[in-house]
């Protein structure tokens, strides 16, 4: 999001001061606008950048036209950060979620549905082998995500959170890449949508509704002659509104009609999306968008994968 | 010639067409009833519920769901203007092609949505290339016959 010509990085990204030549910024509480942190000409050492993360500042903030110095600082440094198992997950988890949104960005932006799927590809790949590399605290995860509104942000985060669920559900590595990529693609419907009417911040109108409810149908037909997709990918994106129970869309399927990757994509996806700000209200806790999923849970989404679900995301002080 | 051809002889190829569809008489029944797919109903202009055999020619058009063509027996349950409605034995999907037969006319046209209503037998409904005639719907009235 910018904020008053700022937009957030995560600190997490940081901790590789070689070559980051911008200024940061830093907002304090009760501050509406950022304030000079470490000007570039300085180097922001790793401890104070601990010091914040331990204060509980996950965020800086860059200048709106440095969003371009910093993302070539991100991807000169990506390769070599996620091969790195000295770094700490957090901050390369960090740094691929920037490089992640930042690209679907530009490709959502662009409105190339083959831009769009050869950038999921390649970052799907990313993110499906840097989060089954080794454990991962889902905490750490959420910690350096961001959650604003835009369909980027979404599909990026529903991405993670894909892998992490099929990974505890033990799908097969290869299964989690395509996964990945699936998850990043299965809002891609979105990008025929008028934005006034995914930022509206009043109800939406019927019509409105039903532009909306085109999205899977939209997103499907524009990945269904992609030859290097496949079926589950594809229906990742068609029936990730489905439910269980039949009362979801474009059709209105039922349990095992739905395949597992979609059943698997609509738990995340209504996760994600309670627990992100939206035009029309403040992001929900982790408790509370599982307290609301749970109520019918069990009805709506598949048991199994809403269970762990469950597990992964629960707070573990409240766990 | 348009896309919806008449010809006398579409009346073999439906009857040579494999049937595997299965639709028991009280789905059968509950379809003719137009109303009650209302919800998903987003057509600019209105359908006319029928119920007339024909068969389907679908081509493998989607690189993720590889298949042969198919021809398979259909039950055609309602037309509008630039659409049909009709059950089918196999699941299909949006952006599939298709041709459909029926007694005196063929048409072309794309798979717009499609839902299991049970084993063996799929509701399809495909966007027609061409606008049907107000006198061809007449006669698809005049047609009309339990298959």
């Amino acid at each position: 999001m910018n904020t008053f010509g700022f937009i957030p990085v995560s600190v997490a990204t940081l901790y590789p001061t070689d070559g980051l030549s911008v200024d940061l910024y830093i907002r304090p509480p009760g501050c509406d606008e950022p304030i000079l942190y470490c000007a570039r000409t300085l180097r922001v050492k790793q401890a104070d950048l601990g010091r914040l993360e331990d204060s509980g500042v996950t965020r800086l903030y860059i200048r709106h036209d440095e969003r371009r110095a910093y993302q070539q600082f991100l991807r000169q440094h990506l390769d070599g950060w996620l091969r790195d198992p000295a770094q700490p997950m957090r901050a390369r988890a960090a740094m691929l979620n920037e490089v992640v949104r930042d690209v679907l960005n530009e490709s959502f932006a662009g409105g190339r549905t083959e831009s769009i799927v050869d950038s999921a590809r390649e970052l799907g790949q990313r993110a499906a082998e840097l989060l089954t590399s080794e454990p991962v605290v889902f905490q750490d995860v959420v910690r350096v995500l961001h959650h604003d509104y835009t369909t980027f942000t979404h599909s990026a985060n529903v991405c993670y959170y894909a892998v992490l669920l099929g990974a505890m559900l033990e799908f097969s590595q290869s299964d989690l890449i395509q996964i990945a990529i699936g998850a990043l693609l299965h809002d891609v419907g979105k990008i025929d949508i008028d934005e006034r009417i995914l930022m509206k911040e009043g109800p939406l109108t019927e019509l409105e509704r039903r532009q909306i409810r085109k999205h899977p149908t939209t997103g499907f037909r524009k990945l269904s002659k992609r030859p290097e997709l496949s079926q589950g990918q594809l229906l990742m994106a068609y029936q990730h509104h489905e439910r269980i129970d039949g009362s979801g869309y474009p059709v209105g399927a039922v349990g095992d009609e739905i395949h597992p990757w979609a059943r698997l994509c609509a738990v995340v996806d209504v996760y994600e999306a309670l627990t992100s700000l939206r035009p029309y209200r403040q992001p929900l806790t982790p408790t509370t968008a599982l307290s609301v999923m749970s109520k019918n849970g069990d009805k709506q989404f598949d048991q199994e994968m809403f269970s762990c679900w469950i597990t992964i995301a629960t707070p573990r002080s409240a766990s | 010639m348009l896309d919806h051809d008449c010809h006398p002889s579409f009346g073999e190829l439906i009857d040579a067409a494999p049937n595997r569809l299965q639709v028991p008489a009280t789905l059968l029944r509950a379809l003719s009833v137009a109303e009650r797919h209302c919800q998903f109903d987003q057509r600019q202009s209105p359908r006319i519920p029928l119920m007339l055999k024909g068969a389907a020619d679908v081509s493998s058009t989607l690189p993720a769901f590889p298949r042969g063509d198919i021809r398979g027996r259909v039950i055609v349950c309602d037309a509008s203007l630039r659409g049909m409605r009709f059950l089918f034995d196999q699941q299909l999907w949006p952006g599939e092609r298709v041709r459909l037969l029926l007694p005196e006319s063929q048409f072309t046209g794309e798979v717009a949505r499609a839902r299991r209503l049970q084993p063996h037998c799929y509701e399809i409904g495909v966007r027609l290339d061409a606008a049907l005639s107000q006198n061809l719907i007449r006669q698809f009235l005049s047609q009309q016959r339990l298959p």
